[in-house]
């Protein structure tokens, strides 16, 4: 069984997630883009050359309470996708938005929240169940078993063709409908609708992880809806990467 | 109702039906104003719900019918808001996304509250370019008003005037963000280039300093278009009403569906308005000796067209043929990209108000110089943002994501349209009713070849102050936003000197009916680059002033 439908109190507790994973997988396919400083990155800002740290935390703030947060939505038994899919559908939102030191996608519930989307949106569910239909025609394939029950590093290996396209040759129109427009894949394995599904997938993924108390407050640690006297706006917030450059443009009022 | 109860008829309580409203009963005048909505419940305003506990609370079912398109856009508003089911709409050409919020304070309540005075130049600009007819005020006729409100209901803004941007009397705006301190110090840099360029702050009507009771000075909470609790910002209820209810001059009767304007055969003038009542679908008669209709800019043409008395065949005040034309709201475009110089950063409270920072026009300045008229402003807003467009999946998405939430930078055009022949408003060719016995509204639009030049001409600008800026993942909007979208339809009743150019005169009332006025977005002469709102509600002032001198005077 795959890791999707292991019960939440497991999947909350960090010290059990933690170390489950080899990191070596999570290495190497970041496909982000890197973040080098822009040749036309302006002049005021060249004294000071702060080499950013790969990922920058905070000390201060314990990470781990994210795991005590909520997740978005919770359940016993899928009410729209079949066992198969659900379970498909576990693996390939925890690969897209896995755990590190906050909880992933499964940990927030996403999976039970895009279970309940579909539900209201045809469109939507179709699209999911063709494309999680071949995720794991294509693991069976390869591998002789379901996607979900593949080790982590060869789903990540499996998916990262689908993940291949920019969004220049993908994007969501109006309707959510990922619309492929670019050339053919490099792999003729994967087809266009691959991609767009992969697409599709990571947006809705992104979307609705980032809607949970545990993606928006325990990863991205949003913090507002506060009532303030002032608004001074003079990045008064202590914060090295701001304050350590001393021709930081200052209020003029 | 009773003939001679009241002197007044005042149809919509939204930004001009409100102003009309207060400062009618203020002149001594006994006033019945009619809203299409329910009254307001405070419990439904700037409520901030997040949607982690909007979920589980309301279920994804009724969040989607509040976030499917078109719609308000939020949840919290869905229930002020007009749907297709309720009274629907057909559009033709580029489509039409009417939002419909109706309720007592109309739109006031869940606007963002961009105000900008229009310039000196926005009134005579079709005499530099010779489209359209022209403004028949000037902006000095307008500027006490604009000046009034400025003072009694509070404005914040830049204090120092841009060339057709006067800033008037304005409260000190709140500080900008991380981001849009980069971008005010690209702006800068750039002078050379834009000697007009500015990235300054927003003209709203948002009062950061005590403005008396019953108001509290902004608490900069975040987003203004989820309604004002503290009444900081414009909301007509909080900021209109309770004085104008103390007068004892005031009727208000929400969940009225105004459907026509009831004329009096033997005159021809106005006599009252005739309406249903939303929840018992009943119909009833209002009358008054003065009716003004601020119905919105595709309401108001709807109940005149729908009026057809026999003096008046093609519908009242439309012996021009000019009701419904003239459509027109702000093309929109917008440029989003991530500061390098803030990636890593600690995510910190930057919510303050929205839509803090005005770029005003600074490109094609009053002349043709760029192959199109007219021209456009922007507005900006730099924190958090989620950038789902990233490609890649797991470990590197997650983190970059993150890195870059604090360090999103957003620019926004919004370029003044061209009236075209094309986009207008009529009532259903079929004869089609809603269930008030409202003939459906069909919303025809197109663009104006000008209207696609001022939108490159937004993308461009904005990439380039970006690209300058170090920005990366600059992504301009690939096509302008459905027309409607910014909300800021104008232009349907237009005022004109000449009778057989427009609806109305130079205060609003109807060339046709000496005692019919109009005080919405919908007699606007020309579009301009400016949000309308502010000069909505001058315009209204205006005009109750030069109503409640009429009857004085007698000469009504």
């Amino acid at each position: 069984m795959g890791r999707a439908h292991k019960p939440m109190s497991e999947s909350n507790d960090p010290a059990k997630r933690f170390g489950r994973r080899t990191t070596l997988k999570l290495l190497g396919l970041t496909l982000t883009g890197s973040v080098a400083r822009v040749a036309g990155a302006p002049a005021e800002f060249e004294p000071v050359q702060v080499p950013r740290p790969a990922v920058k935390r905070d000390p201060a703030i314990p990470r781990g309470r994210a795991w005590r947060l909520r997740p978005l939505a919770t359940g016993t038994t899928p009410r729209t996708f079949s066992a198969a899919e659900f379970t498909a559908l576990g693996a390939l939102v925890d690969v897209i938005i896995p755990d590190t030191d906050t909880p992933g996608a499964c940990a927030a519930g996403v999976h039970w929240y895009l279970d309940d989307v579909a539900g209201a949106e045809a469109r939507v569910r179709d699209q999911w169940r063709a494309g999680l239909r071949r995720l794991d025609a294509q693991a069976r394939a390869a591998h002789g078993r379901p996607f979900a029950e593949l080790p982590e590093p060869e789903q990540i290996e499996m998916v990262t063709p689908w993940a291949s396209a920019g969004t220049a040759d993908v994007k969501v129109d109006n309707a959510g409908q990922p619309q492929v427009t670019g050339a053919a894949s490099a792999s003729d394995a994967v087809t266009p609708d691959d991609r767009a599904f992969f697409a599709f997938a990571r947006a809705q993924t992104i979307d609705a992880y980032y809607k949970s108390e545990m993606g928006q407050i325990g990863e991205l640690e949003w913090v507002g809806h506060e009532f303030n006297d002032e608004f001074p706006g003079r990045c008064t917030h202590p914060d090295p990467l701001v304050h350590s450059r001393p021709r930081w443009p200052r209020s003029r009022g | 109702m009773q003939q001679g109860q009241f002197d007044v008829v005042v149809v919509g309580s939204g930004c001009g039906g409100s102003c009309s409203v207060h400062r009618l009963v203020h002149s001594g005048a006994r006033v019945l104003n009619l809203e299409y909505g329910p009254e307001f419940q405070e419990e439904d305003l700037g409520s901030f719900e997040q949607y982690f506990d909007a979920y589980p609370r309301l279920g994804y079912a009724e969040l989607r019918r509040a976030l499917d398109r078109p719609g308000p856009g939020s949840w919290k508003r869905s229930k002020y808001f007009v749907y297709q089911d309720e009274s629907p709409y057909e559009t033709k050409g580029e489509g039409w996304y009417w939002r419909r919020y109706r309720g007592v304070g109309g739109r006031s309540m869940f606007w963002a509250g961009v105000a900008p005075r229009m310039g000196p130049l926005d009134f005579t600009e079709a005499e530099v370019d010779g489209f359209g007819p022209r403004w028949p005020l000037t902006y000095d006729e307008l500027k006490p008003h604009y000046d009034w409100i400025d003072t009694n209901l509070g404005r914040v803004g830049p204090s120092e005037d841009h060339p057709n941007v006067p800033a008037g009397l304005p409260q000190p705006p709140q500080g900008l963000r991380c981001g849009e301190r980069i971008l005010e110090r690209t702006c800068e840099r750039l002078a050379g280039e834009f000697p007009l360029l500015r990235y300054t702050h927003s003209p709203k009507m948002i009062a950061t300093r005590e403005m008396g009771p019953g108001r509290s000075p902004c608490h900069y909470l975040g987003n203004c278009m989820e309604g004002c609790r503290n009444a900081a910002k414009f909301e007509a209820k909080y900021h209109l009403y309770p004085a104008a209810i103390a007068t004892g001059r005031l009727t208000l009767r929400a969940n009225a569906v105004v459907t026509e304007v009831i004329i009096d055969p033997a005159t021809g003038r106005a006599f009252g308005v005739r309406y249903t009542d939303r929840l018992s679908k009943q119909i009833s008669e209002a009358y008054a000796p003065i009716v003004v209709l601020a119905a919105s800019t595709l309401d108001t043409p709807r109940i005149l067209l729908n009026s057809r008395p026999r003096q008046f065949s093609a519908g009242v005040g439309n012996s021009s043929g000019h009701v419904g034309r003239h459509l027109n709201d702000h093309i929109q475009g917008s440029v989003i990209g991530y500061l390098p110089q803030l990636y890593g950063h600690r995510t910190y409270n930057d919510d303050g108000y929205t839509f803090g920072v005005m770029v005003p026009r600074f490109t094609n300045s009053y002349q043709k110089e760029k192959g199109f008229i007219r021209g456009w402003e922007g507005r900006s807003g730099s924190g958090k943002g989620i950038d789902g467009q990233i490609t890649g999946f797991g470990r590197g998405l997650k983190d970059t994501i993150r890195d870059r939430y604090q360090a999103r930078i957003s620019l926004l055009g919004f370029g003044a349209k061209l009236d075209n022949p094309k986009t207008f408003v009529e009532l259903d060719p079929g004869g089609r009713k809603d269930q008030y016995g409202m003939p459906l509204a069909r919303i025809h639009s197109a663009y104006h070849e000008n209207d696609l030049k001022i939108f490159a001409d937004i993308k461009e600008k904005f990439t380039y102050i970006l690209e300058q800026a170090g920005a990366e993942s600059i992504r301009p909007s690939s096509a302008p936003a459905m027309p409607g979208t910014s909300e800021h339809e104008v232009g349907t009743c237009r005022m004109t000197a000449d009778p057989r150019e427009g609806v109305c005169d130079g205060h609003g009332r109807t060339h046709d009916v000496p005692n019919l006025f109009i005080a919405d977005g919908s007699v606007f002469t020309q579009q301009t680059d400016k949000s309308p709102t502010l000069t909505i509600m001058a315009l209204a002032l205006r005009q109750a002033d030069f109503i409640a001198d009429a009857v004085k005077r007698r000469s009504l």
